[in-house]
């Protein structure tokens, strides 16, 4: 009798751990080259006419951008009856350390939206989305420049997905503020201007400062100022520093003084709003900051929030600049899922979202200037991009910078780079310090992350 | 005719005592009580805990292939990781701040709800109220704008006359303020110190008290003693809970300023889920692990010192 509630027991262990082993084994791939593979065609050949379909689709971002893509995926449904769309959208923070629990655990919605900061690092481990060349009968690619798409989405043999829009940087400033300072805002700025008008806001008013950076600003920062002086990105292809002592130096020094002029707040005062962009800090929705820098694809959710005027002007580049150093970059890939079941339908989806005059209209410029050029002139035709997005994004190409690289893209390059702009920003190491220790240590990573 | 096995049932006296299938059917419903229990124990804690074991001597990284790499994720850590120690550290003072503090406070609290006042009951809900949102996301996000610049807090101080004060950006408050979100979710520890304060037999404040003992001898020498089973607990409870601390960093400082506030579950969840390092994150895990069990395994061994149990504390 023991021995058969053993049994028992023993069966149901094993059917546990059956359970267990099959659903949470990681995604492990008989290839591991890291190169992505191209032969990643669709396979959903099931027949869709018929059968009901859910689809999930991710993104992130603001509100505007949230209701946009719900309409549209309810008209696509109207016109699909048998096919539901899902989204799953949230905020940009969390939103790829969410990807990755579901990638490991084959969870991954069919549609994903995929930053360019992670398009190195995804495609670097197997990258486990459907290669978009494989799809050109099914989404017509035509508005699309694929040679932009792949500087941050692929290679000549695998595109990881079509870039939404085009986002460039630039400085976004409060009219009035700027007026009330006696401030010129024009696109000849270079970073002296920027600390002569932080200046001028301390002299009036030292409760106001010119501007506010986020913490991921800051890293662009100071990778557009390298870039400026020699023209390098800040790691090179083979994981070599792409800059030197002196350059460096420059770059921390200018953050030094930024704060020390009060030209942006204290360090121990912003780093508070570090993570959440102006539509989300108080001290700019009340008027206590002048010029919030960012990316164009922000400006509506920032816009919807601001009750003051806004306008934008191009980022700083100095007269003897060796590289121009603006960053411009698509807003995010659209992507699929290479474990979806319905391949076919989400690239049928994709296709509508891009090239569907009713859903171009619905969508707008939600995310940012669409990449797709159909889109973007039945856009400015109607006048729906607002000014500033348009502008910004023009004026950024007029100083696009060169392409970061994968291993400038790498997270925990990123994460260094915050730590040290944190202790020149909190004063706690001089610039030379700073320098010194920063190419210590990043030369370590770089070693480790070859 | 009775087979074999039905016969070793049959009792001295002739009668059947039990059948192979009744001793089943009888047991069978106990099993499946408990198998809810143990399918979650087998899939979320036995599972992960074998394979997080497993992964620690490789360098998974969810997407990839695995290879093993034996000890370098340890020998890593401990040698090669630029910001390991700094968390550990910041994960010991916190442990220091908000162990003691909510331990103190819920014991005070305790003290003041046990007294006879009117509305008791009343209180002690209010009292543990903070512990029931305490956990929640939407509290710490409370919290960073309680303690921001132009928060609560800061406003309240500027209406006695004090200048404002950057709770949570200034690295050597930072901890501290963070701190105070645990102490101030003292709930649980307060509940369990009530009960144990009710236990105490009155005679033996009564004794005291004829023997001309004041309040304060009476709570050395008789509240704490008698409560230090409950003060143990405790003490194991929240320095484990303390040292596995994850939401207040994440979502309150992101682990800054200057990594003030970057603590050990902030740290292995940057390892696993930013950087993709999820092999060299369960090695961390397994050495905050074995940091747990020794300051378990310390207070077990120090507890016969300081502990008094009436029925001399067997377990």
């Amino acid at each position: 009798m023991k021995k058969r509630s053993r049994v028992i027991l023993g069966f149901l262990l094993v059917l546990v751990f059956s359970m267990v082993f099959a659903g949470c084994s990681p995604a492990s791939q008989p290839d591991s080259s890291s190169k992505p593979d191209t032969s990643k065609e669709v396979s959903g050949k099931e027949d869709v006419t018929q059968q009901t379909v859910t689809l999930r689709f991710s993104w992130w971002g603001a509100d505007t951008r949230h209701q946009a893509t719900l309409a549209a995926m309810e008209l696509y449904s109207q016109r699909n009856p048998n096919v539901k769309i899902e989204g799953e959208y949230g905020a940009f923070s969390t939103f790829y350390q969410k990807l990755l629990t579901q990638l490991a655990g084959r969870t991954a919605p069919d549609i994903i939206s995929v930053d360019y900061k992670w398009t190195h690092d995804l495609m670097k481990q197997g990258s486990p989305f459907v290669n978009m060349y494989t799809l050109t009968d099914k989404i017509d690619m035509n508005g699309f420049d694929l040679d932009f798409a792949k500087i941050y989405g692929g290679d000549d043999d695998y595109l990881i997905g079509l870039p939404a829009g085009v986002n460039g940087m630039g400085y976004l400033y409060n009219v009035e503020f700027l007026k009330e300072f006696g401030i010129e805002p024009n696109n000849e700025w270079d970073w002296e201007t920027v600390i002569e008008n932080g200046k001028k806001v301390q002299a009036a008013d030292p409760s106001k400062h010119l501007m506010y950076n986020i913490s991921e600003h800051w890293v662009y920062l100071l990778k557009t100022m390298l870039k400026q002086i020699n023209g390098n990105t800040i790691l090179n292809d083979d994981y070599s520093l792409g800059f030197s002592r002196d350059d460096i130096i420059q770059v921390f020094d200018y953050i030094r003084r930024l704060v020390e002029t009060g030209t942006v707040p204290p360090f121990e005062e912003g780093v508070l709003y570090e993570n959440v962009y102006a539509d989300q800090n108080p001290n700019w929705l009340n008027q206590n900051f002048g010029i919030f820098p960012t990316s164009s694809s922000l400006i509506p959710g920032i816009a919807a929030a601001s009750d003051f005027e806004l306008d934008v002007f191009r980022y700083p580049v100095p007269k003897d600049a060796v590289d121009p150093g603006i960053l411009v970059t698509p807003s995010m890939f659209i992507t699929i899922y290479e474990h979806s079941k319905y391949q076919d339908v989400a690239a049928d989806f994709i296709d509508f979202f891009f090239n569907d005059e009713e859903a171009i209209m619905i969508l707008k410029d939600t995310r940012g200037v669409p990449a797709n050029e159909k889109a973007k002139e039945m856009l400015v035709r109607e006048g729906i991009v607002p000014k500033q997005v348009s502008d910004m994004v023009s004026q950024s190409l007029t100083g696009a910078g060169i392409a970061e690289n994968g291993p400038s893209l790498n997270p925990e390059v990123i994460a260094l780079i915050k730590d040290y702009i944190q202790q020149v920003g909190y004063l706690k190491l001089t610039p030379e310090q700073a320098a010194d220790e920063f190419m210590k240590e990043l030369e370590a990573l770089a070693a480790s992350l070859k | 005719m009775a087979t074999l096995k039905e016969e070793r049932y049959i009792g001295k006296n002739g009668t059947r005592l039990e059948t192979v299938r009744g001793r089943i059917s009888k047991l069978s419903p106990g099993y499946l009580y408990i198998l809810p229990w143990v399918i979650g124990f087998l899939l979320f804690q036995l599972y992960p805990f074998v394979t997080s074991f497993i992964y620690s001597f490789t360098d998974f990284s969810i997407l990839k292939p695995m290879s093993f790499v034996g000890l370098d994720n340890y020998k890593k850590m401990f040698t090669a990781d630029r910001l390991y120690w700094t968390s550990l550290k910041a994960t010991f003072k916190y442990v220091l701040i908000a162990v003691p503090g909510r331990l103190i406070f819920a014991l005070f609290i305790a003290m003041i709800l046990n007294m006879k006042l009117k509305c008791i009951n009343f209180f002690r809900t209010v009292y543990y109220l903070p512990s029931i949102l305490g956990g929640s996301v939407a509290i710490s996000i409370l919290w960073r704008f309680l303690f921001s610049r132009n928060g609560t807090v800061n406003v309240l101080l500027k209406a006695l006359g004090i200048p404002p004060v950057d709770w949570l950006g200034n690295p050597n408050l930072a901890l501290g303020t963070m701190g105070l979100l645990v102490i101030w979710q003292f709930g649980s520890s307060m509940v369990l110190f009530l009960a144990g304060l009710r236990n105490i037999p009155t005679e033996l404040y009564e004794a005291a008290r004829v023997d001309g003992a004041g309040s304060v001898k009476v709570f050395f020498k008789i509240t704490l003693p008698m409560l230090s089973p409950i003060i143990f607990f405790n003490l194991i409870m929240q320095t484990i809970n303390a040292f596995k601390e994850f939401n207040a960093p994440y979502l309150i400082t992101q682990g800054g300023p200057l990594n003030s506030t970057y603590l050990y579950g902030m740290m292995l969840y940057e390892n696993a889920f930013a950087f993709l390092k999820m092999g060299y994150a369960s090695a961390q895990s397994w050495v905050l692990f074995a940091i747990i069990m020794l300051f378990t395994a310390l207070a077990f061994k120090s507890s016969p010192y300081w502990t008094y149990y009436e029925d001399g504390g067997d377990f």
